[in-house]
């Protein structure tokens, strides 16, 4: 989070007064002193002076769809696999790759084609599965990158990798690490914020890890907004201190707090007054954003009828709206309940309930205030799940399947209405324009105005990346 | 301003990246000042100062130690590599730059020639160019680098500032920079750093009165001596301890219940309030099981070694989890005593210091042989191999119960208890035939190459020999004080604790990578002290805190803050933000809630209300009922999945894996903390109690409750702020005396029934304005 920049500035010409004292050393270092005492006064500057290249997002909401949603059943349609239902997956496709314990026990990989159906949809034709009928509605703004694959085939893992480009705990999540480099564009609101939403019973559990900082100031993790009582940790005055009782005691303490100043001259003590300033205009600016009282029936509408219940991924759809509206960097959602291992037939409608309509609807809200331009969209999970069935009949299910999944991005510099990458006949394996995790992180560090082989942070005597020592920028999904 | 001090305010500002910053400063010095000053002849590159870093990092990924990634067959690493022939070319030649192919190329304009390849993200600033160029003009001199020289005593500088030697390094640097130590710091401020420096909390009344009253010239060390035998050190000590050994109370994956570790934390504090010998604490804690007659106690300290996470999700690949434990271990040993990166080699030879991928798995060898599972589906409690703890007295109270209770519910019910008070703890203990260990190519435990053997790493000293390479021997490797690095990062990292700032800033890497120390004579000789004393923990720290050095003033002037900015000169004390517990221990002490009980179990304190059931699976938070809600944070149970947000907001590490440098940051969200959260809101009302009950005016009580948070009487005008909020504030409460009502409603404990209520919410609200002052969360 950025500090008062009021503050800095006052700082900062406090300090170029004292350049008559510096002009003495004869060199340009008192200059250069001068800036990193500035910076170190206004505390945590963005890393990045201006972004590497011209962004074409200002701002990026990620809707993870937690669990590893089915691609196979969702918008990688395989029309010629019909004639191999309930046959065994031939060894020549898995070819020994790796598979998870709990169907590596199954007597059987048995092949078992989508239940459901598929429709071309837009100008652009894109089949996607008849249980995303309002995503279907939008195709032409959507690019779907059925080529997505990871290293990971457990959830923890899987998606700490997503998050972080590492699969251990330990890393900055990218969130984190656009808020590193690129500050804040409202200072009354964090720079990363999350949302998280239930999707069904049994879902994976989320980790704090997944919006951690890692070895990154821990400014820079995520704020997680609740779902429940005040949106942001010890947000609300208690019980018996109302507004002006709050705003008094904070006039006292702002006092205090500069006579000390002037006694200690630490300027880490003007940088602790101005984050008071901070959270006591957060205790208004994160009511007014959860407060979705003047929202129109007709945007109401577009979300779906969750979007009345807080805490739903609907009414976090809206928010993320409202977030991005007020310039918030990095959006993050969380909706959990996709690890679908059994009774897909059932299971896999209701979720698709709970994000189709929410999403499209943010596409739309988001096109008609112009929003979209400059945000970028993300909608995924950590993996995706087999052709072949675990378990059978009513109860069958698809495992983990990290070597092809789909994910869909829309907004700010990315083709619309696009295709990128195609996977086999069984949709097991990539065989055109492979996306890695870590290509799509450089992709949307890219997209934010960032080369990420240059957003860099030193620990253990090593600079770290968000993408490791990998990552090749996906151009042909570029506008 | 000369070289040195560059260096020195340059280390540390790893939040901004030091390397860039690094190459202003030399474009600063080299073009403005430092080339007048290399001419005159006061200049020398030297090797691991100046010319090691720049090589390091910009040309050791393709010409340093990693075999598979090198290029040309050419290291920089080696000296006989940089000077070989290769078809009448030299990477270099000592004293002739203008014949060095290293020079022509970094210089080269043609980007076919460039190095560091145009296509690499790694570029040599001019300064860095300029720093090659004269190392080899000055003769291509190669150091070993210094964190794997031995340690030497050297001589302590002459100068008569101070107490003891430690001043004596610090005056001699500071008068190099024509800079000077600040005064002493009142003997209010002396008593709250070394407070909470040694016991983690703010003096008492008591203490700060009889120091204040005291005219003998040894006040401070009886200060001194009382707080190292307080048990309250021991419980600072851990609270540094266990970020390290990423202790926490739960398992780390997936549902992420719990575990039963803390007795091992028990041992911590105990060993540190025994001043338990440091080489005997590290050889207890990474083979106490293989001492000859190890006890119960040398067997509970390998619990460090298993404080690892545990995986727990279902279709996890159990070879695949065992074989993350035993990496974990040897990163968590190689970060915490050796100051190395050692997982760096997991996959490859090691980029920048000299640990091959073999020898990785050579250490690997010594913790693979446990009879351990990787994959325990839904995991409560502790896993294989485990002992119990304090199994004597477990023994004892079990015949009694079997004895005396003969109900069988109300026996079932004792014997949960017994073993929730002597819970199994997880520790080390090998099978009697150790796994055969392999070089995992990339790192991958299905991977196998080449079979190892136990061995340790070349470039550091060998062991005796005859003497075979076990865990055991590894562990008296470490302490043996011929190994170069272990004394030096204990040292540098209790100097952190204390000054805010190590001598080497990267407390967590003294690797090639580390940054340089801004006293390097001064760490070798700490070192070398500390071994010599026989690993005396508390001798160290008492050294330290008794330098004039230490209780210098912590005010800043203009010269100090542009000069000195991070103070790592040491121009002034250290003013530096309390640490998490710490922020929470203090209100706890001064509301007279905090509960001094040593060890136990871990409690459950106030959380916010649903923070396990929206990430799914975590049940429902059961708050402690009695004095668990005021217990010393370090007694806070970690659920390392979803930690209580409160500690964290301040820096806490989640303890999922080692960490050695807690970040430092100031953020609004602490704020909120501070003043909303029903911890904090509770301490200032019980806090209130205490000040309401002063006998005397409200001016006098808030000036005394002032003194109870900083330690020092408030200026006029300060306690004019505080009084004149507490009038405006009870006249707010008279007219909203349901208001009044409501603030003394928070947390659990007991509100008395014969205090003036508008009163005591009004003194609230000043109690809440105190705690929440800059002065009272720094030390």
């Amino acid at each position: 989070m950025k500090h008062s920049l009021g503050l800095s500035t006052r700082q900062v010409q406090e300090l170029l007064q004292r350049r008559a004292f510096l002009s003495t050393s004869a060199s340009g270092i008192g200059t250069i002193v001068l800036g990193a005492l500035a910076d170190r006064v206004r505390g945590a500057t963005p890393l990045l002076a201006r972004t590497h290249h011209r962004a074409k997002a200002k701002r990026v909401i990620c809707l993870f769809q937690s669990g590893g949603p089915a691609q196979c059943d969702l918008f990688d349609p395989k029309p010629r696999l019909e004639k191999q239902r309930g046959k065994a997956l031939p060894d020549s496709v898995r070819d020994s790759q790796r598979i998870t314990t709990m169907t590596s026990r199954q007597n059987a990989l048995l092949t078992w084609p989508t239940p459901f159906r598929f429709r071309r949809h837009g100008e652009s034709g894109i089949a996607v599965s008849e249980l995303m009928p309002r995503l279907s509605q939008v195709v032409d703004d959507l690019c779907l990158i059925r080529s997505m694959h990871t290293e990971a085939i457990n959830h923890d893992p899987a998606i700490t990798f997503f998050q972080t480009g590492f699969q251990l705990a330990g890393r900055p999540s990218i969130g984190s690490w656009v808020s590193y480099g690129l500050g804040a564009l409202n200072e009354d609101l964090p720079s990363y914020v999350v949302l998280t939403s239930q999707g069904g019973s049994g879902s994976q559990p989320l980790y704090s890890r997944l919006w951690g900082s890692g070895f990154l100031p821990t400014e820079h993790a995520g704020v997680k907004l609740r779902n429940t009582g005040a949106p942001v940790f010890y947000l609300a005055n208690p019980p018996g201190i109302d507004g002006g009782l709050r705003r008094d005691m904070l006039d006292d303490l702002g006092k205090l707090n500069r006579q000390r100043q002037t006694v200690v001259g630490d300027p880490e003590i003007a940088a602790r007054i101005a984050q008071y300033e901070m959270a006591f205009r957060m205790q208004a600016s994160v009511p007014e954003l959860a407060d979705i009282s003047n929202e129109t029936a007709a945007t109401l509408e577009l979300y779906g009828p969750d979007v009345t219940r807080p805490g739903t991924f609907a009414r976090n759809c809206l928010l993320a709206r409202r977030l991005a509206e007020r310039d918030v960097r990095f959006i993050q959602l969380f909706h959990m309940g996709w690890d679908h291992h059994s009774k897909i037939a059932d299971n896999l409608p209701k979720l698709c309930r709970s994000s189709d309509q929410a999403t499209a609807g943010l596409l739309i809200d988001l096109k008609r205030r112009g929003l979209l331009e400059d945000t970028l969209v993300i909608w995924g999970g950590e993996f995706g799940r087999t052709i072949y069935a675990q378990a059978n009949g009513k109860n069958a299910g698809r495992d983990h399947h990290p070597y092809c999944f789909t994910t869909l991005l829309a907004g700010a510099g990315v083709k619309a209405g696009h295709v990128h990458g195609a996977t086999d006949d069984y949709c097991y394996n990539i065989v055109e324009d492979p996306v890695h995790v870590h290509d799509l992180n450089a992709t949307i560090l890219h997209l934010l105005g960032i080369d990420h082989e240059r957003l860099t942070h030193k620990y253990q005597g090593r600079d770290y990346r968000l993408t490791d020592v990998h990552g090749e920028l996906v151009r042909a999904i570029l506008n | 301003m000369t070289h040195q001090l560059i260096y020195a305010t340059d280390g540390g500002t790893s939040a901004t990246g030091s390397r860039p910053a690094l190459s202003w400063w030399y474009v600063g010095w080299m073009l403005a000042g430092g080339l007048v000053v290399a001419s005159t002849g006061m200049t020398q590159v030297r090797f691991n100062r100046d010319v090691l870093p720049i090589l390091s990092a910009k040309c050791f990924s393709c010409h340093g130690a990693d075999r598979a990634r090198r290029k040309a067959n050419l290291r920089l690493d080696k000296r006989d590599s940089a000077v070989a022939n290769r078809d009448g070319r030299h990477a270099i030649v000592p004293g002739e730059p203008g014949n060095s192919e290293l020079v022509r190329r970094i210089f080269a304009s043609d980007r076919a020639l460039l190095m560091p390849p145009a296509e690499e993200a790694a570029v040599l600033s001019a300064a860095e160019k300029q720093i090659l160029r004269m190392w080899i003009a000055q003769g291509a001199v190669y150091e070993r680098h210094w964190a794997f020289q031995p340690a030497e005593r050297g001589s302590v500088p002459p100068g008569n500032w101070g107490y003891n030697e430690v001043d004596r390094f610090i005056a001699a640097r500071l008068a190099k920079e024509n800079l000077s130590a600040r005064g002493p710091a009142t003997r209010a401020q002396l008593i709250r750093r070394v407070s909470f420096d040694l016991t983690g909390l703010p003096p008492t009344r008591d203490q700060l009165d009889a120091f204040l009253g005291d005219d003998s010239p040894q006040a401070y060390e009886h200060v001194v001596d009382s707080l190292l035998k307080s048990p309250r050190f021991g419980e600072r000590m851990a609270m540094w301890w266990l970020d390290g050994a990423r202790y926490g109370d739960s398992h780390g994956y997936d549902n992420d219940l719990e575990n039963s570790q803390w007795p091992w934390r028990n041992w911590v504090i105990e060993s540190f309030n025994a001043n338990k010998r440091f080489d005997v604490f590290t050889i207890e804690q990474i083979a106490g099981d293989l001492l000859p007659d190890a006890g119960s106690e040398q067997i509970l300290a390998t619990a460090f070694n298993r404080n690892h996470r545990i995986q727990t999700e279902d279709g996890a690949i159990d070879e695949e989890w065992r074989t993350e434990y035993v990496i974990d271990r040897i990163e968590t040993i190689g970060a915490v005593w050796m100051g190395l990166t050692l997982g760096c080699s997991r996959c490859h030879d090691h980029k920048y210091d000299p640990i091959s991928q073999r020898e990785f798995y050579q250490l690997f060898s010594l913790f693979n042989n446990l009879d351990e599972k990787g994959f325990i589906n839904n995991l409560r409690g502790s896993a294989e191999p485990r002992a119990r703890y304090q199994p004597d007295e477990y023994a004892r109270q079990l015949v009694a119960i079997e004895n005396r209770i003969e109900q069988k519910e109300e026996r079932k019910q004792a014997m949960a208890d017994l073993e929730s008070r002597y819970p199994l703890v997880m520790v080390m203990r090998d099978m009697e035939m150790p796994r055969q260990a392999f070089v995992l190519q990339r790192g991958r435990y299905d991977a196998r190459g080449e079979a190892v053997e136990p061995g340790l790493p070349a470039a550091l000293p060998a062991l005796e020999p005859g003497v075979p390479v076990t865990r055991l021997a590894l562990a008296r490797w470490l302490v043996s004080g011929r190994h170069p690095l272990t004394a030096r990062v204990v040292v540098n990292r209790l100097w952190e604790q204390l000054f805010g700032i190590g001598i080497v800033a990267s407390s967590e890497n003294l690797g090639i990578q580390a940054d340089w120390p801004s006293h390097p004579a001064l760490l070798d000789w700490l070192a070398v002290e500390f071994v010599e004393s026989g690993w005396d923990l508390k001798g160290l720290l008492k050294q330290l805190v008794m330098s004039a050095t230490y209780r210098q003033s912590h005010r800043v002037d203009e010269e100090r803050l542009l000069r000195d900015p991070q103070n790592r000169l040491l121009s002034r004390g250290p003013r530096v933000r309390l640490q998490a517990e710490m922020v929470r221990d203090q209100a706890l002490a001064l509301a007279g809630l905090l509960v001094e009980k040593l060890g136990g179990p871990s409690v459950r304190p106030y959380q916010p209300a649903g923070l396990w059931e929206e990430v799914e699976k975590r049940g429902t938070y059961q708050r402690s009922s009695d004095t668990g809600l005021y217990r010393r944070s370090l007694y806070t149970a970690i659920r390392r999945t979803v930690p209580t947000p409160e500690l964290g907001l301040f820096d806490m590490p989640s303890r999922e894996v080692c960490t050695i440098r807690r970040s430092r940051t100031n953020t609004p969200l602490q704020a909120l903390a501070l003043m909303n959260d029903v911890t904090y809101v509770e301490a200032a009302r019980k806090f209130a109690e205490r000040i309401v009950t002063q006998d005397a005016t409200p001016a006098a009580r808030i000036a005394w409750a002032f003194r109870e948070v900083t330690q020092r009487y408030p200026q006029p005008a300060e306690l004019e702020v505080l009084h004149a909020g507490y009038l405006r504030r009870v006249a707010v409460y008279r007219r909203r005396p349901d208001q009044a009502a409501a603030i003394l409603k928070q947390g659990e404990s007991p509100l008395p029934a014969d205090l003036d209520k508008i009163e005591l919410a009004a003194m609230t609200t000043v109690a809440s304005v105190l705690l929440n002052l800059d002065e009272a969360i720094n030390k």
